[in-house]
């Protein structure tokens, strides 16, 4: 292996430096790792994940099974494609060893972008770059990807609409694909909308199954022609070619043309090819490959010929190619169960299926599954090509097999007597190939696809010395401490995660009609259910600003302005009414007491929740909310966090949205019951187990308003279905035990 | 030119006799457990497993195997206790190495709600006797080294809860376990053999009408999860069933993590490590009910900001495959079980996402109820008919799960 002095695409006036295993190496820009270790005569690129056998590189993309690597230092990552990465001067590279490492060092980072074109080409082979020239000449808004080096010729035809370096992930059924542009640390991940796709993604060589098939210097013929042309590496100096097709005498003539010494192996007779080669000086031999030999790389070939005589060949290199098969991956992603048919151009596979511990005839390099492994399956009786894989692990490395799937195939066919083309492959699975997490992840986090919504009053709430913390996606602000739920005589609270939503157009009161009706009482609440009977929001339709409006929670779904629209659509989806979610404008207050806000700071004030003593839900405009919080504390009011609020409504035995009514709760609330502890002193939590008078568990606490020196703590709880509760029971947190009455029942909590 | 090396023999798929005592239909874990159960323990071995696809291909093929008995109801809790106990004894039982392994669960707390809710069920498994405590945020380190414990963001980590019962078992190995044993006790198991129709003489149902041809069947038992609709209908009987994706996906293999199962409800995650190292994860159910097995960019997109929020150093993890399984579900995310009292027709379905923890126990179960024409009293909460005229259902909900 060496690289020539002259061609290949490589600039040769930039020598970048790397480490290779900690020893200093050279590469060119425009090498990728690969292509600078085959030119430093690197054969052995790693080690097989169980066999422990050497392994190089056999391709030159992203099918690669064996030279995977880290890389440290410039340009890191945990799990890299040698075959597709590209040379950065002062990379640390060593073998990827089988397991990433999450801690080590990783430079990569992504951003998510999104495109829109008219047609979306996946492949700049020959018929992608026509389609997408000829597309663009027409004026047609194009896309060009293509997972390979830049071509800079597309680059003036397709100025701006040819991406290199980038590879169709995903591809959906409704025209959405996802692409990676792998290069350097900045990756993108393109979410590409596209009128019509069109997917040119060429073929895939298929390797020979064969003893001693993995040794280093086992390459695919079509590789080993690109490691000539694009990097002017000479893959071997004495060169065995067996190959099914055309590909192998065209290798041949270009490696004798550097200056190689090339033996063909021909199946079968084929003038032709005899011709050309004899006129090369290219020795030729008809018969077939059975066998490679060597150590820590190839040392030599063994052919049979066609009169059944051995040949024994000295050589550094076999270049093998079992025929093409289509790269249909990613149309295959995106039907289910569809299995791949395989083409007829097939190199028989002289696999002598030896015991699993001496068989050297690799089916998976990465995954070192060979063809015992695969005789040992169908002995045991598998038959489906889903039962091997799952039984020899075929396919499933980080590589995704797929330059073992046609093999395995073709030795299972051999195997069990039937056309490879009816035991196909394995279902493919998407992606197409393997894709960091972190860029599906981008720059999104949990806060883009779960939202938290801040209120205008969290500044109010800092000054108060309170802590801020997320419930339900809504940021609360706590006092601390375990409240008692006593309330003041006058007292205000911000009820977070109210949603109000007006009802525009001429059938809006029609709607809010139709909702009204949907709204069935509750305890205390009126609840909208759902189709099993059971409470998804908890609202209450009102008027804001002289609009129809509903007003509350949603428990089931997204929001209430999801629920609305849903039935909506469902029970009356020819009426003229738009749903307008105003809820981030505005700011729900409950408020207690008689101290009075000025009603322009008012937008809407909601009816009594049904305490008697007279409090009231106040609508306020968002950018006036501050005003009436510090106008109503002026005023007396004393402010309640979250959780005192909550130990309010537990001490008044009234429930709240998401403790005792939640996702799948009757709206009657059965079997809801008031506790008071028999001692004073702080109680138990929620999530306490409420047991009998037979310490059998009957239910569990829901709410809890804690006592302190003077006074005992209560508690709402539900009990399960058709348990029963005496006059006391006994409530178990953590393996303590707490003593309480029965103060009320569901009846008597009803009002 | 081959020469088969010797290997212990897991199943050979066969043609179908005319007639059996009990046709199983869906050979995935459930369906092969009963049938073994039947053979080995009640005497009946005159019982086939038909399957339209390939065995243990569906819902066992593509979940995230996760075995745990951490539930807020006390008879999903004292099933699952019980399921439990004979995975741990299964491998003997078949002869044959599922996996099975005991590695413990922690369920982060974000927000009361999972306070809460953690707190039930550790107060309940604590109640039952069983291992399960409150980790604080600064002791997660101990438990889960890799999550970021942060008070701040969409998902501030507030602690988090131990459970001891949970495990995880070698999914295929499961199926094929429980088929290599059964046939060894003389079932039959027929691959590719669907069932087109149900063979009636008077209202009772005694037989099948299949792809392969008719089989008579004394009890015919449907274990064919999102498969269930579609039979049911041809016995003219409709359950609340819904059939929605749910998907998983894995990564790469990874050095050791040092964290057994975690989950996350807030995160919608759950991640487990397997023997190997890869990691398997699960997604959120699909938002709308649909037949397909396909993995959504959608749903990954959604949900991978919030794992690697959680676990930041999974940034540099790769996925390399995702996949679907189509779950049936009910209106409280609890199975339903029973026999059709018009049919006689053993029906086992509405495991929804949960189906594969409860394997072992299932099998036995229902060759119970077929030898006693009744369902046993483990079962009876799974009532076929309990959504009946019902406006209202009881306690806990989707949350259960």
């Amino acid at each position: 292996m060496r690289r020539l002095p002259t061609g290949g695409h490589i600039d040769r006036t930039q020598l970048l430096t790397f480490r290779w295993n900690d020893r200093p190496m050279t590469g060119y820009r425009g090498d990728t790792i690969a292509s600078a270790l085959l030119a430093s005569d690197v054969a052995v690129t790693g080690h097989s994940l169980h066999r422990g056998r050497p392994r190089g590189t056999v391709s030159h993309g992203w099918d690669e099974p064996n030279s995977l690597v880290s890389i440290r230092g410039v340009g890191s990552r945990s799990l890299a494609w040698a075959t597709t990465t590209e040379l950065v001067d002062g990379m640390e590279v060593a073998p990827w060893g089988g397991r990433t490492d999450l801690a080590s060092p990783d430079a990569r980072h992504y951003v998510v972008r999104n495109r829109h074109t008219d047609l979306l080409v996946i492949g700049a082979g020959e018929v992608g770059r026509v389609a997408a020239t000829a597309a663009a000449r027409a004026g047609r808004s194009v896309l060009l990807l293509d997972d390979d080096v830049r071509d800079p010729s597309l680059d003036r035809a397709l100025a701006g609409a040819y991406l290199h370096h980038t590879r169709a992930v995903f591809a959906e059924p409704d025209g959405l694909v996802a692409a990676l542009d792998y290069r350097g640390d900045a990756h993108t991940l393109w979410r590409i909308r596209a009128g019509e796709v069109l997917t040119a993604t060429g073929t895939m060589e298929r390797p020979l199954v064969f003893p001693g098939n993995d040794l280093p210097g086992v390459m695919l013929a079509r590789s080993v022609a690109t490691y000539l042309h694009r990097y002017a590496i000479l893959a071997g100096d004495s060169v065995v070619i067996a190959a099914a097709n055309h590909t192998g005498v065209e290798l041949a003539v270009d490696l004798a043309a550097a200056g190689a010494h090339v033996t063909v192996v021909l199946a079968g007779d084929r003038i032709a090819a005899t011709e050309r080669l004899a006129s090369a000086d290219i020795d030729a031999l008809s018969g077939r490959l059975v066998a490679a030999h060597g150590t820590d790389r190839v040392t030599s070939a063994v052919v049979v010929d066609s009169t059944g005589l051995e040949h024994t060949l000295e050589c550094d290199l076999i270049a093998v190619s079992g025929g093409f098969d289509a790269r249909d991956h990613l149309e295959k992603h995106s039907v289910s169960g569809l299995r791949v048919q395989i083409g007829k151009a097939i190199v028989p596979v002289p696999c002598p299926h030896r015991q699993p511990s001496t068989c050297t005839c690799f089916v998976d390099q990465h995954r070192d599954v060979t063809a015992a492994d695969l005789s040992g399956g169908v002995a045991a009786g598998l038959r489906s090509v889903e039962h091997l894989k799952r039984f020899t692990t075929l396919g499933t490395g980080a590589d995704q097999g797929r330059l073992a799937a046609v093999p395995a195939a073709q030795v299972l066919s051999d195997l069990l007597g039937v056309p490879p083309e009816l035991i196909g492959t394995s279902v493919r699975r998407p992606p197409a190939s393997p894709v960091p997490l972190g860029a599906l992840a981008g720059a999104r986090s949990s806060a883009t696809s779960r939202p938290v919504h801040r209120g205008p009053l969290l500044d109010e709430w800092r000054v108060l010395g309170w802590n801020l913390r997320v419930e339900n996606s809504w940021v609360v602000g706590a006092r601390g401490g375990s409240p008692t739920g006593v309330a003041p005589d006058t007292w205000v609270t911000d009820l977070t995660g109210v949603e109000t939503c007006i009802l525009h157009g001429p059938d809006a009161g029609k709607v809010i009609d139709l909702v009204a009706g949907l709204l069935v009482v509750g305890n205390r609440s009126r609840v909208g259910l759902g189709r099993a009977g059971t409470v998804d929001v908890v609202a209450e339709v009102s008027d804001v600003a002289g609009r129809p409006a509903v007003v509350g929670r949603a428990l089931q779904h997204n929001s209430l302005h999801e629920w609305i629209t849903e039935r909506i659509r469902e029970l009356a989806p020819t009426a003229r009414c738009a749903v307008v979610d105003i809820s981030d404008g505005l700011v729900t207050l409950l408020h207690h007491g008689s101290s009075t806000v000025p009603t322009h700071l008012i937008e809407s004030t909601g009816s009594s929740t049904g305490d008697p003593t007279g409090t009231r839900r106040m609508l306020v405009r968002r950018s006036l909310a501050v005003a009436v919080w510090q106008h109503l504390i002026a005023a007396g009011c004393k402010p309640l966090g979250h959780d005192e609020f909550q130990a309010v409504r537990a001490r008044a035995g009234l429930p709240s949205e998401g403790r005792e009514i939640t996702v799948g709760s009757p709206p009657n609330l059965p079997g809801l019951v008031h506790l008071t502890a028999c001692e004073t002193g702080i109680g138990p939590v929620a999530g306490s187990l409420v047991l009998n008078r037979e310490a059998a568990p009957v239910g569990h606490v829901t709410s809890v308003a804690h006592g302190d020196s003077v006074l005992p703590w209560v508690g709402l709880a539900r009990i399960d279905g058709g348990e029963s509760l005496g006059e006391t029971a006994v409530v178990l947190h953590d393996g303590r035990h707490f003593d309480a009455q029965v103060r009320a029942k569901e009846h008597e909590c009803t009002n | 030119m081959s020469r088969p090396i010797a290997h212990r023999p897991l199943w050979q798929s066969v043609s179908p006799s005319s007639s059996y005592d009990v046709v199983v239909v869906g050979a995935g874990g459930h369906g092969l457990a009963t049938a073994h159960a039947l053979a080995s323990r009640c005497g009946i071995t005159n019982v086939a497993v038909i399957e339209r696809d390939w065995l243990g291909g569906g819902n066992t093929a593509r979940n995230a195997t996760i075995i745990r008995a951490n539930y807020l109801r006390v008879d999903d809790r004292l099933l699952h206790l019980d399921a439990l106990a004979a995975w741990e004894t299964l491998d003997d039982e078949l002869e044959y190495a599922t996996r099975f392994k005991r590695c413990g669960l922690v369920s982060l707390a974000h927000d009361d709600t999972d306070l809460a809710e953690g707190w039930r069920l550790t107060n309940g498994v604590q109640h039952a006797g069983r291992g399960a405590h409150f980790i604080s945020p600064e002791n997660l380190g101990e438990f889960a080294p890799l999550v970021r414990v942060t008070e701040d963001g969409a998902l501030p980590v507030r602690g988090a809860f131990w459970f001891e019962d949970a495990g995880s078992a070698k999914h295929d190995h499961v199926a094929w376990g429980y088929a290599a044993a059964a046939q060894r006790c003389g079932v039959d198991i027929i691959e590719g053999c669907e069932v087109r129709g149900f063979i009636r003489r008077g209202d009772r149902v005694v037989g099948v009408d299949t792809t392969l041809g008719r089989i008579a069947s004394g009890t015919v038992v449907l274990c064919a999860a999102s498969g269930t609709p579609a039979l049911l209908s041809r016995l003219g009987v409709s359950l609340p069933l819904e059939i929605r994706p749910l998907q998983a996906y894995v990564t790469e293999l990874l050095a050791p993590l040092g964290t057994p199962m975690l989950m996350s409800r807030a995160a919608q995650l759950f991640l487990s490590q397997a023997d190997k190292g890869e990691l398997v994860m699960g997604l959120p159910l699909d938002p709308r009910p649909a037949r397909h097995r396909r993995a959504s960019l959608e749903l990954l997109e959604e949900q991978i900001p919030r794992v690697t929020d959680l676990v930041p150093a999974l940034r540099r993890a790769h996925l390399l495959r995702a996949w679907a399984g189509s779950v049936d579900l009910t209106p409280d995310g609890r199975p339903l079980i029973g026999i059709e009292p018009l049919s006689g027709v053993v029906v086992n379905c509405g495991w929804g996402t949960g189906g594969f923890k409860a394997t072992p126990i299932v099998g036995r179960h229902l060759a119970t109820a077929v030898v006693d024409g009744t369902v046993p009293a483990a079962l009876a909460g799974y009532d076929l008919h309990r959504f009946d005229g019902q406006s209202a259902i009881p306690s806990t909900g989707m949350v259960a799960h």
